[in-house]
This record gives C-alpha cells, structure tokens and sequence, in this order.
C-alpha cells in the first residue's frame, strides 16, 4: 500500500512518514499544496495523509483539485483547528475521514487502515482469502492460522493482494504500489517476490494471467 | 412622541389648525364689518328718505307726507322704526313703534308688554317677545322758520344683517373644518410618503437580521444614503474583524498544535510521564483558550437562514463517512424549517452530539425532529450507547469535563453546545434514550418563520 502524506512541518512530516512506513506503507511526502497536488495527480496512491495549513496551495484546494480530477483514493486530512466548520469544510471538499492535531500516532495510524480497508470494500480489519488471512492491525499474515515470516515487501504485496482479490494486478501496478517514490523499481523483482509468496503460502492462491499479471483467487486453475 | 411621522403630523396639524382658526376669525370678522355699514348705509338712506318726505307745516309742526317704503315701518314692534323730534318733544312716529317713543337718550321706553304672542299662550318663555338689538342713525336739521333744529332718527333691527353674518359664519365653518381635514390627509399621506426610504431601511433591517439579506441594496435619497452607506461599512467592517480574529486564532491553532503533534510523537516512545503531563496540559489550555475564542466570536459571525433538515442530513452524510458502521436513523420526509444563525454555530453543535453518539454508541443513533409551535422546535439525538447515570447528566455540560479519559476529545464538547444554544436562545438538556436506552440529546430551538 501506497501512501502519500503532505504536512509542511518536516519534523511531523518525518514522523509520520517513519510510523507508517513502519507499519508496512510505502510512503511519498511533499511539505506544500503544490507539490503534494502533483503527486497526487500523477502517483497512484492507496490513501492520503493531508494537512490542511499548507503554504502555497491550502489543503482544501489541493482537496478539490483532486475531486474535480477524479481522483478517487481516500483522504485523511489533519486538522488544528477543533471546530467543525473547519472538517466540515474538509468533508465537503471530498475528504473522507479527519484526524485532529495533536494526535496519537496510533490513531493516525488505525484511520489510515480503516480508511484504505474501507475503500477497498472490506468491513473488518481483518480480510482473508480462504485459508490465508491478514490482520491489518498487527501486519501479521496467517494461513490455516499459522503465522507467516514475510519479509516487508512480501507483506506489501500480499496485502495489497487481499485488498484487490479477484481483481488483475498487472506487475507494475504492484510496483506503483509498493515501492515509493524514491525506490530503484525493478518489476523483475516482483517475480521472485511471487515466487516466495507462493512457496509460504503453500498453496497456489495467486494465479498468473498471462499476459496481464496475477489474480488472487480461490479458483482452481 | 418617539415616532417622525407622529411629530412630522402632529407639528403640522398644530399649524394647521392655528392658521384656519386665525384666518377664520378674520375673515368673519371682515365680513360682519362688511355687512354691518351695508346695514348702516341702508338706515341712512332710509333716514335720507324720511327727512326728504318731511314738510314745513308751520313753526314747530312737521308732517311726513309720504310713508317711506319699507312695510315693515308699519308692523308693530317690527324694530324698525322712525321718530322725528323736535327737542324733548315727538313730533311724529311710524306705526310700527305703536304705544312705544324714543327718549332723548334713545332707549326705547313703553308698551310691548302688553303685546303677548296669543300662540303660545301656556308657555311662558314665549309670552315675553325678545328683546331687538337696534341699531338708529340720527340726523339733525334745521328747518327754515323753526328755530330749533329738528332731530330725524331711524333703526333698524340688526338681527337682519346677523343673520347673514351667521350664514357666513356656518358656511365658512364647515369649510374651514373640511379644508383643514383635507389638508390632515395630505399631510398625513405626505409624511408617509416622505418616511417611505426610512421605512424602507427599517424593512432592510428586518431582512438583515433575519439573515434574507447581507446589506442594504437599494438606492436611497440623498438624504438618507450616507446612513444606509454607513451601516453597509459598518457591517462589512464587522464582518471582516470576526473573520479576521478567526483566522489568526486558526494560524494561532495551527502553528502551537503542530510543534505539540510533533513533541508528543517523539516522547510516546520514551517513559517520560512529566514531559507527557506537561503535553496533555499544554494541550489543553489551547484548546481551551481556542474555544473562548470561538466563544466570544458566537453570535457574531455572519448568519443567514439554513435549513435545518437538509442540514442535517449533510452532518450524517459527513459521519457515514467517518463511523461506517452506525447507521443513522432521521426523519428524511420532515417538513423543512430554517434556523436563522451562523452555520459554523450550528455544524458545531449538531457536529459535538453526533461525535459523541458515534464515539459512545454501538450501532444506531436516532435523530427525531417535533414542531412544539411556528417560532420552536425540538430535535432528539438518541444513541444505543451505554449512557449517563442521571446525577452526571448537568455535570457534562461543566467546562472542561470529560466523563471518559481514553477517548480522544476535549470534554468541552457539550459545554459549547449548550453555549451556542443559549446565544440562539433555546435549551439544551439530556436523559436517558427511551427508545435505544443510551444517551438523549434534546435540543429546543427557534425557528424562523418562514
């Protein structure tokens, strides 16, 4: 999963970048509107962490921008001011959810899955596939209810799988998503990384489309 | 007298009056003058004619030898009456004086009471005939061979010319009176016409504070525009200085909170519990001092008349987003009523009760809106949650208080929504949710008339 957080404090922007990348997100930030609203624009990102006091372009308006382009990832926003005008305006600029400052990262963090949970159409925080499963909370996969060992990017890929089941991840859909924006992305990585998913999982829960990409399915091939 | 129009017409109908009267009182006076030397010139000619019908019989002796015209010279006690006198002596007298003469000092002495009206002969006013006002003009002229001048004197009966004068005086009256209510009436429709922009501005007023409007628009006379200038600064002045004041406090929120966001990250990590403390209280008094701000600002903010219901739905449109999980139960077909205030007022009182619904509630909260009158309305907030023991239910409403420590707010959540109500002159007050057995905001609050 793919996160992208605009907050012009370097030293929160830091901090929360550090939190949820450790959680399992590959995380993009920008410090203004203008630069946040362009990464937005052209990176395909899983959920939004924005701050509404930004310089150059303010929060809202890099909000509606993306709106009016149609941009439809889930929006996170941080606000300092308590009232409800304030989310009230977020919330009609497109935003989906608010966190006020200061704030517990944990929080941040428990919105933020909720929030891509939410949008990829999954109620609880748990989300499984048949015999494997993923506790978003504690980023910990199971299968049968035994524990996996997966290195980080594995965990990245699986996750992003069981929030998209049945539909076709191309290979560079999963390297837009995993893989943030200042990583050497090799796609012929993701094959090795399939591979060893494949072997922890023990059974063969990601089909190979030929041609277009994988599937996590149930289906028998 | 703290209306215009009343002192405009009041001020007027003083000089309305004052002026009729004055002009009344002189022209029935012109006129009676007027009329009493036409009576006069009548008597002198009918005193010219008596002295021309007059003849020398011999010394002393004086016959009239034709009567003078008038027959009212012949009717008793007509009041009109001649009398030629030679001296202390009458030497002849019209008919009509009849047992009665003129002394020398000219009262009229003799008869009449005798003359009883045979009419009336019970009543006893009317057997006493009025006394005439008579009015004589006298000539004296001396005669050849008669050695005292001899004295001609005619009168005549003034209620003649009285009556006249009385005709005058009834006609010029009425017109008077009815001039002088004309001329009410046209003040009166002069004075509104004339009050009309200020009636205006008083009705612009009206639709301001009712939130119809944001300014005065029309064009006013001369006049009256400074004043309707004046007030459209003033307001947009007014404006813009709680706008601006909202801003800095926002600049102020963000720029203390964020620093607070980042120190309170770095040290949740370590087991430092003063530095934590310390935070949480930092934390705290800005948000207090935040909400006295936004306090003080109450009331002041630009209002205008929402729309209570579609309002409402918006608010639960925003809270489906952030608790997907309660579902929201409201009266979609309510009839729409307006609320004229400040729309921040309203998003955060309706914000604060529903957040507290969502944070202590499991699955269901239920918004009911009662119409109590034309001007007042009542909306329940219920949720499933688990709700206040009932000794609790004033002290939330306590600045600063906040029941449970773990969920994240400020605790002057419900303080600032009774705040807020009470500025709008409604009620505020809990108790325990018949229907879903957790908590029950009810709200009474005045509605505009539509």
């Amino acid at each position: 999963m793919r996160i992208l957080v605009v907050e012009d404090d370097p030293n929160l922007k830091d901090q929360i970048k550090q939190s949820l990348e450790d959680s399992g997100y590959s995380v993009d930030s920008a410090v203004d509107g203008e630069e946040g609203h362009f990464l937005g624009d052209t990176e395909p990102y899983d959920a939004v962490v924005l701050d509404l006091g930004l310089p150059k372009v303010d929060g809202i308006s890099v909000l509606e921008k993306w709106r009016k382009e149609k941009k439809n990832f889930p929006v996170l926003i941080l606000t300092a001011r308590d009232q409800w005008s304030d989310k009230v305006s977020g919330f009609d600029a497109g935003a989906d959810d608010y966190v006020t400052k200061p704030f517990q990262m944990e929080e941040l963090l428990a919105r933020l899955r909720a929030l891509i949970r939410r949008s990829a159409g999954h109620a609880s925080s748990d989300i499984a596939c048949g015999p494997l499963k993923i506790d978003t909370k504690s980023n910990k996969v199971f299968v049968n209810g035994t524990k996996l060992k997966l290195t980080s990017h594995e965990y990245k890929i699986i996750e992003y799988f069981l929030h998209h089941q049945e539909k076709v991840i191309t290979r560079t859909e999963l390297v837009e998503h995993i893989y943030d924006q200042d990583f050497d992305r090799d796609s012929n990585t993701i094959e090795v990384f399939i591979g060893r998913l494949r072997k922890k999982i023990g059974m063969n829960l990601i089909k190979t489309e030929r041609g277009y990409g994988y599937r996590l399915s149930l289906d028998k091939e | 007298m703290n209306s215009l129009a009343v002192r405009l017409f009041f001020s007027a109908t003083v000089w309305i009056i004052l002026t009729l009267l004055a002009a009344g009182l002189l022209l029935s006076d012109l006129n009676k003058k007027s009329n009493f030397a036409a009576f006069d010139d009548r008597l002198n000619l009918l005193l010219e004619t008596l002295i021309g019908a007059s003849r020398v019989d011999s010394s002393d002796s004086i016959t009239v030898v034709s009567s003078i015209g008038d027959p009212r010279f012949f009717q008793p006690y007509s009041g009109w009456y001649w009398q030629v006198n030679n001296g202390a002596k009458t030497i002849s007298r019209s008919r009509s004086m009849w047992d009665q003469v003129f002394t020398s000092d000219k009262r009229l002495i003799g008869g009449r009471s005798q003359f009883i009206d045979s009419v009336n002969l019970n009543n006893s006013e009317s057997r006493v005939i009025e006394k005439k006002k008579l009015h004589i003009v006298e000539r004296q002229i001396s005669f050849p061979g008669i050695t005292n001048p001899i004295l001609f004197l005619v009168s005549g009966d003034t209620e003649e010319y009285m009556q006249n004068v009385k005709k005058f005086n009834d006609t010029l009256l009425v017109t008077l009176v009815v001039l002088g209510v004309g001329l009410m009436i046209a003040v009166f429709l002069q004075v509104n016409y004339g009050l009309l922009p200020l009636n205006k501005i008083k009705q612009a007023l009206f639709k301001i504070r009712n939130g119809d409007k944001k300014k005065l628009e029309a064009q006013y006379p001369l006049e009256v525009q400074p004043l309707a200038t004046e007030i459209n600064e003033l307001l947009e002045h007014n404006e813009k200085i709680v706008e601006r004041a909202k801003t800095h406090v926002g600049n102020l929120a963000h720029v203390l909170k964020t620093p607070l966001a980042v120190i309170s990250n770095e040290i949740s990590n370590k087991h430092n519990n003063v530095l934590k403390t310390q935070i949480i209280l930092m934390q705290k008094h800005i948000d207090r001092y935040l909400k006295k701000a936004h306090l003080q600002a109450l009331g002041k903010s630009a209002k205008s008349k929402i729309a209570f219901m579609e309002f409402i739905k918006k608010m639960i449109n925003i809270f489906n987003k952030i608790y997907p999980d309660i579902k929201f139960d409201y009266p979609e077909s309510f009839k729409e009523f307006y609320v004229f205030g400040s729309l921040e007022d309203m998003e955060e009182v309706i914000g604060n009760i529903l957040e507290n619904g969502c944070k202590f509630g499991k699955k269901k909260i239920k918004i009911s809106v009662i119409k109590i009158s034309d001007v007042e309305i009542k909306i329940e907030i219920s949720d499933d949650g688990p709700g206040l023991p009932p000794k609790k239910m004033n002290e939330v409403f306590a600045r600063g208080f906040r029941l449970d420590e773990q969920t994240p707010g400020t605790g002057l959540g419900l303080n600032i929504v009774k705040d807020i109500i009470e500025v709008y002159k409604g009620k505020v007050w809990l108790e325990k949710s018949r229907d879903l057995g957790g908590l029950q905001v009810n709200i009474r609050l005045p509605i505009s008339i539509v």
